[in-house]
């Protein structure tokens, strides 16, 4: 199974300006590449109203639902989802089997519209992951100066 | 394997609250939510909790959590826990998947032990479903419900539930009262950063 990459800047900002361009082709409020483990890996739009985190999880795993009782109705090509709402609607795109693209619209932006767009987009994205992928193991992360011993109290009480 | 964004200078890492229903999953997450100091700068972030009306898991509860900047990247730790009961096998199979690390909370009275070792069974079914292997996966061992007198001691639940090729850190708590909660969140993500280390340090040749 593909993991997903390792994205250094350019990637990301390939990524950003993408889903940059499918907000303004539709009209959508909040767009996500949110990992199939539920980490949400960017957002752009207005994510004033929403935890984006708890949003990026929660479509994750919902989605995983989905999938999975698609599966057992025999539907192996199970790639979206949607989310009838009033006065916000929201689509489920599988990018590539690593990813989602959860965007969050307005209902009058009409569903087949946000599909379309959302199709171009999660193909272009997946492309620009498989350019990620090819350079993963990038610059590295430097990490000499920690002493795994100091990472013994990573969290703390707040009387601590 | 944890997700690395360089361009951000994030690091995120799932970790998993497994064992058998009525356990103290949710309440270890309750009361590190409770109880976590952020780091500086940083909002308390809040708990998710799929429940029934019951107030049982039914999906997972879910709670991220930040630790201080290690080597100038960002550490954040999803914490989730999964349904105990046994008709949930399914979902916590979906909850399991790209985990990094599990914290396999017991309950230690005498008499659930058989449901201790049925829900580590299912723990490394649903694991190899996802093919995945425990071996590979840093756990600990919680042994929660310490405070009850039918309680046993950790040398009896080492002997049942960790008597294995590798022993790994166990931990007594009595996670309601929040004994025990934080000791075993930070093996867990000590085990984790140090695994972590060492995979970079194999990348780097």
């Amino acid at each position: 199974m593909k993991q997903f990459p390792q994205l250094v800047e350019a990637d990301f900002e390939a990524l950003r300006r993408l889903l940059e361009e499918f907000l303004d082709k539709t009209g959508a409020s909040l767009a996500l590449l949110v990992e199939r483990a539920g980490y949400l890996i960017l957002g752009a739009g207005d994510a004033k109203k929403v935890d984006t985190t708890q949003l990026a999880t929660l479509a994750a795993n919902a989605f995983a639902a989905c999938q999975f009782i698609a599966e057992q109705l025999g539907n192996t090509a199970f790639n979206s989802m949607f989310q009838q709402g009033d006065p916000l609607d929201a689509l489920w795109r599988q990018v590539d089997e690593t990813c989602l693209l959860v965007t969050v619209f307005p209902t009058e932006a009409g569903v087949g519209f946000v599909r379309y767009h959302a199709e171009t987009t999660a193909r272009l994205m997946a492309e620009r992951l498989s350019i990620a992928r090819e350079h993963t193991a990038g610059p590295g992360l430097d990490l000499s100066d920690l002493n795994p011993r100091d990472v013994a109290e990573l969290f703390k009480k707040k009387d601590q | 394997m944890p997700i690395i964004v360089h361009a951000t200078k994030e690091i995120q890492i799932k970790v998993v609250y497994y064992g058998p229903a009525k356990s103290g999953k949710t309440t270890n997450l309750e009361q590190v939510h409770a109880q976590v100091q952020p780091p500086p700068g940083e909002e308390k972030s809040k708990l998710v909790n799929l429940a029934t009306g019951s107030d049982r898991t039914l999906f997972f509860d879910f709670l991220p959590i930040q630790a201080p900047t290690i080597a100038g990247y960002k550490t954040k730790v999803q914490l989730y826990t999964v349904p105990g009961q046994v008709i949930y096998a399914i979902t916590r199979q979906l909850v399991l998947r790209g985990v990094d690390g599990i914290v396999f909370v017991a309950d230690s009275q005498y008499d659930l032990m058989p449901e201790n070792l049925e829900s580590f069974a299912d723990l490394e079914s649903n694991l190899q479903t996802l093919k995945l292997n425990l071996a590979n996966i840093p756990y600990v061992l919680q042994y929660n419900k310490q405070d009850l007198p039918n309680a046993a001691p950790r040398e009896y639940l080492d002997y049942v539930l960790n008597d294995r090729e590798v022993r790994v850190p166990s931990f007594t708590a009595t996670a309601a009262e929040g004994v025990g909660v934080f000791d075993t969140l930070n093996a867990i993500a000590r085990i984790l950063i140090q695994k972590f280390l060492f995979e970079m340090e194999k990348k780097s040749g």
